[in-house]
């Protein structure tokens, strides 16, 4: 592949980093920049020993290959966030899910990480296309991804299709860029749980508390002004200062605004996290998992789009009514009150995600947007059938009464599709219910990575027990039509 | 104790015995309504011990008493009607001018044991004037009248002139320990005992119901944290608001619209789903874009052609196994009942070919081609997008928005790249981005306008947090194939891809859209120029400092003096040589 037709401003630029960064040159080839963020570069290089190569081959997914990341990150960031990413990177290294540190280098300011190179294909091509047993797949790759990383105790903060790089042809996915990962902090909970109702008014100025994490699971601990929350009687807690303030805001605002990490992609913050609870934990990128597997299922992408913060949770609001999102506001201590607005209702979609998903698709049924061969049908008649039609258990083949169909009504040829319905229709049940538990508001009753690994959804892959070890040699299983397409073009379909 | 306590927590002080005490000296009560209550007490008082010489003031403030009166008034009783007219007038006092600080200094030797326990008391006192209608301040100013504290109160002439105690006592206010707090809430018939066991249902939630019986109860008073405040926003129109319960933080959310901005529902200033199709953003939907018109079937049409291979690919990876497998060729499809683009282009063509008399259309349909005049309300789409006054980006996002589907660009699996990029060919910022489906064709320009037009229109809330997310003003444009721009966001995170993103080209096949991509980036000199001014300004985390110029500072000294010292790298650089030790 040449790489000849690279322009000029991008030569200079990478004759620049070979200047500033001296030995680069006897250990890499820069062939061309392939991506730039506020922090960094991204350049696609080759491993001219193939050492790096070799050491990480269990990574690298096209066999042989030498192609590496290079990330110039900024000399403008500081030590800390550089080293905060690359230690993170550094420890999630021995998941082939992950994007693995293989080498870095210093000089001066300038650093420089090397990760493979992943021939993937985006997001925006394969989501109208990907069949239900490739959502499987995409998620189960994601899910093992995030599996592994929450079990160092990670967030990722940044979990959105740009960040999981996916090849559909081999069923592979990397997760990439920790620039916004952090280790979830320590919240002890028992520490607050021992302290009287009195600490907790105190507890309360901490940014970094939140209501949500001193729950008690028993309600026998009436006395804990928490469980209030929790019950959703909050209304008693308006009073502490001898001023109603549920109803309006002081003109003159005196408390501190609360700051959160709220680092992440608009349109896939958790609930929590646009609600600035301090106490953000793991589960924040599993709802992001389920605002994608959300646009996977709905075939639309972006699904939402919000200007700021506000604008998601109306968004949120929207489809789950305001109800669900102020039981979810107590949950973090905080009131919340949608008043005049049209279109935004108590109850949302009254079978929330799904009857969303159908309305969605039912939308693009009657203006005729999906190509004949699409396979949203299948999750559309999957709804149609489920959400209107519940007497019948069994998958019903549209158009079978019809006599006009091409597709004969008997025969093998019939019995082989029926089949196919039924492994379609169940995977879609199973489906349904992790995009809900994925999608659940309250973080502490919302799955994790490795739980979600458990659902029936994901029983043909967990039987299968492939990719589930960590450092398999991924080369052997790479089918031979992988293999005999180039590196480059190993994504043009055919 | 230097100052008195009249109120003893007696039986003596509830209602009942009252009555009865009434009934025994009725004749005494009249002429010392006034002083019910100091009877009342120094009842009880007598039986344990004398009663105190010195009362610089009465009980409570209502009503001023010498200390000669008091000695004379000793024998006599409460009447009814007495404590009802001292009832009265407290819970007036207390409703209308009274600001209760509790001191939160704790006796020096306290066990955990009984700092909790004083704490729950203390909860329980501020539920219990709370319920009277008294405000409860967190900080300790002039405009306290009673403090109320856990602390002795006889020896507050020996605190410091600075603590809180002796301050309250020079200004006057009352100082009331815990004993006195109860027993004053007492005769006021609060039932604190009722509110220590309902603690979590102390006050009733503030419906019309319960309001109209507290204006019953209390008449309409300044006091009642009810009612209305002039230091309070109250909401008249239609809002969102998201607040802290316990009002420990400022709202989350403050968002009032007045009628007319909610007048026109086309132009509704919150989220609304507007469904929209061909994978387009619910909350946006298809804006100017009427999917069913000729021009887009033709075009949904030939961007399903192109796309057949690769989806009927994906269909038999994915068809029996999660694990992408080819096992045969055959297809399984399940017969739909819905309308796909085929179909509406079939529609089209029969529609087109009725109307015999109009020819050219049915020319222009049969070769896929559309000849239609282009409606007015699209060209005047057809501008980029105005950075306004408005347009202030405040937040970068990571997420790299696809185009808007409607722009004419011809798209194929094979020059997927240019789907990131493009103009947006909507002034409106919520039309503007797509999600790849649009076709493609050779309006392409450069990616960077497309982030110029990326901007985030922020509502500028009061609430909005002060992050570093938030103190960009407008964040330059930040990725493109040709600049060697570096953008900087002081709190917010670009993607930083580690491999191909949406401006890769890693397949020959599409080096030449590339290149043509590429030239089209020079031929549209404004972006670009504009582009340049934001390009090399930013924020250096290191020197703390705004730049305008990112050469300029980085040779800087400053900028010199930290990147040359080894020392601010040294966590980086042990890391490097871990992984160097692995080879």
């Amino acid at each position: 592949m040449s790489h000849e037709d690279v322009p000029r401003e991008i030569k200079d630029e990478m004759e620049q980093l070979y200047e500033d960064v001296e030995g680069l040159r006897d250990e890499y080839v820069l062939l061309d920049k392939i991506g730039e963020g506020t922090f960094s570069s991204v350049y696609k290089a080759e491993d001219i020993k193939g050492k790096v190569c070799q050491r990480y081959s269990s990574h690298f997914w096209t066999p042989g290959s030498r192609y590496v990341a290079l990330k110039k990150i900024y000399v403008t960031s500081s030590p800390q966030r550089i080293y905060n990413e690359l230690n993170l990177l550094y420890m999630l290294t021995g998941c082939t899910r992950v994007a693995p540190l293989c080498d870095a280098t210093r000089v001066r300011d300038q650093v420089i990480a090397v990760l493979p190179y992943y021939p993937h294909e985006e997001f925006r091509n394969f989501y109208r296309d990907l069949p239900i047993k490739g959502i499987k797949m995409y998620l189960w790759e994601m899910l093992q991804a995030l599996s592994f990383v929450h079990s160092k105790g990670i967030m990722h903060r940044d979990i959105k299709p740009t960040n999981f790089l996916y090849n559909p042809e081999i069923g592979r996915g990397v997760l990439v860029d920790f620039g916004l990962a952090e280790m979830q902090p320590d919240y002890d909970r028992n520490e607050v749980e021992e302290d009287s109702l009195a600490s907790i008014r105190d507890w309360r100025s901490h940014e970094q508390f939140c209501p949500c994490i001193v729950r008690d699971t028993n309600k026998q601990n009436a006395s804990s002004p928490m469980v209030t929350i929790q019950n959703g009687k909050v209304v008693h807690l308006n009073n502490v200062n001898g001023v109603d303030l549920s109803k309006g805001y002081p003109k003159n605002e005196t408390r501190r605004i609360k700051r959160a990490n709220r680092a992440g992609t608009r349109g896939f913050r958790a609930p929590e996290v646009l609600m600035k609870c301090g106490s953000q934990t793991t589960k924040i990128d599993i709802w992001s998992v389920g605002v994608i597997l959300l646009s996977l299922l709905s075939r639309r992408f972006p699904l939402f789009q919000s200007m700021d913060d506000t604008d998601s949770l109306l968004e949120l609001c929207t489809i789950f009514g305001w109800k669900k999102i102020r039981k979810c506001a107590a949950l973090h201590g905080l009131g919340f009150e949608v008043s005049g607005l049209r279109h935004i209702t108590e109850n949302g979609f009254p079978n929330a995600l799904k009857e969303f998903i159908y309305k969605l698709l039912d939308k693009e049924c009657t203006v005729g947007t999906f190509p004949d061969y699409s396979v949203a049908f299948e999750t559309y008649e999957y709804l149609s059938q489920e959400l209107y039609d519940r007497r019948s258990i069994e998958p019903k083949l549209p158009g079978s009464s019809n006599a006009e169909t091409t597709i004969t009504t008997e025969g093998p040829q019939a019995y082989e599709l029926k089949k196919y319905q039924e492994e379609i229709w169940s995977d879609h049940y199973w489906c349904f219910q992790v995009l809900e538990q994925c999608l659940e508001f309250d973080p502490q009753k919302r799955s994790s990575a490795s739980e979600l690994l458990q659902s029936a959804f994901f029983n043909e892959l967990n039987e299968a027990d492939i990719y589930t070890d960590v450092e398999t040699t991924d080369e052997d299983q790479m089918s031979e039509e992988d293999q005999a397409v180039d590196d480059d073009l190993l994504l043009i379909p055919g | 104790m230097t100052t008195r306590s009249p109120l003893k927590e007696t039986d003596a002080n509830l209602r009942q015995p009252r009555l009865h005490l009434n009934n025994e000296d009725e004749s005494s009560a009249a002429t010392n309504k006034k002083r019910a209550l100091e009877r009342l007490e120094t009842q009880q008082q007598q039986q344990r011990k004398k009663p105190k010489a010195e009362r610089a003031r009465s009980i409570e403030g209502a009503v001023q008493v010498g200390k000669s009166t008091a000695l004379k008034n000793i024998e006599q009783k409460v009447t009814p009607s007495e404590l009802l007219e001292w009832q009265n007038n407290w819970k007036k006092i207390m409703r209308r001018e009274s600001r209760i600080y509790f001191d939160t200094t704790d006796e020096s030797d306290c066990s955990k044991f009984i700092k909790n326990r004083m704490d729950k008391r203390r909860d329980l006192l501020k539920k219990g004037f709370l319920s009277l209608g008294a405000q409860i301040t967190q900080f300790f100013d002039s405009s306290v009248t009673i403090v109320i504290t856990r602390r002795s109160v006889e020896n507050i002439s020996a605190l410091s002139d600075s603590d809180i105690l002796s301050r309250a006592k020079k200004n006057y206010m009352k100082i009331w320990g815990y004993e006195k707090a109860t027993r004053f809430l007492k005769n006021l018939d609060v039932d604190l005992d009722f509110l220590e066991k309902s603690k979590t249902t102390s006050l009733p939630e503030p419906t019309l119901s319960n309001l109209l019986q507290n204006e019953k109860l209390y008449g309409p008073a300044d006091r009642d944290p009810r009612t209305r405040r002039d230091d309070i926003h109250y909401f008249k129109f239609a809002h969102v608001y998201m607040y802290d319960l316990w009002q420990t933080w400022a709202p989350i959310i403050v968002l009032e619209w007045k009628p007319p901005d909610l007048a026109d529902p086309k132009k509704i200033p919150y989220p609304v789903l507007k469904m929209g199709t061909f994978g387009r953003c619910p909350f946006i939907g298809d804006g100017a874009c009427d999917e069913t018109s000729y021009k887009r079937v033709v075009k949904r049409c030939n961007r399903d052609k192109a796309n057949k291979k690769y989806a009927l690919r994906l269909r038999l990876l994915y068809q029996h196994h999660a694990e992408p497998s080819i096992d045969s060729q055959e297809l399984m499809i399940i017969p739909h009942t819905c309308l796909d683009s085929e179909q509406c282009y079939e529609n089209w063509q029969k529609t087109l070919a009725a109307e015999t008399d109009n020819n050219e259309a049915a020319e222009a349909g049969s070769k896929c081609i559309w000849k239609e005049p282009v409606p007015a309300t699209a060209l005047s789409l057809r501008k980029p997008l105005v950075s306004g006054a408005a347009n202030v980006l405040t937040r970068q996002e990571t997420e790299d928005f696809p185009d808007d589907l409607c722009n004419s660009k011809k798209q194929s699996r094979v020059t997927q790249e240019l789907k990131a990029s493009g103009v947006h060919q909507s002034n409106d910022v919520a039309t503007s981005f797509g999600n790849g489906l649009g076709p493609t064709k050779a309006s392409v320009t450069n990616r960077n306008i497309k982030n110029l037009s990326r901007l985030v229109v922020d509502r500028k809330l009061g609430t909005k947090a002060p992050t570093a997310v938030n103190t960009n003003k407008i964040t330059p444009a930040t990725t493109t194939t040709t600049s060697t721009v570096e953008v900087h966001g002081t709190g917010s995170h670009e993607a930083s891809p580690v491999v191909p993103d949406n401006n890769t080209a890693e397949k020959e096949a599409e080096e030449d859209s590339r290149q043509k991509k590429r030239k089209t980036e020079t031929a549209t000199p404004a972006p670009v120029a504009r582009r340049d001014n934001a390009k090399n300004s930013g924020y250096c985390e290191n020197c703390r400092v705004k730049y305008d110029q990112l050469e300029q500072h980085i040779v800087s000294d400053k900028h010199q003096s930290f990147a040359q010292n080894d020392l601010n790298f040294e966590m980086i650089d042990s890391l490097i040589d871990k992984l160097k030790f692995q080879f």
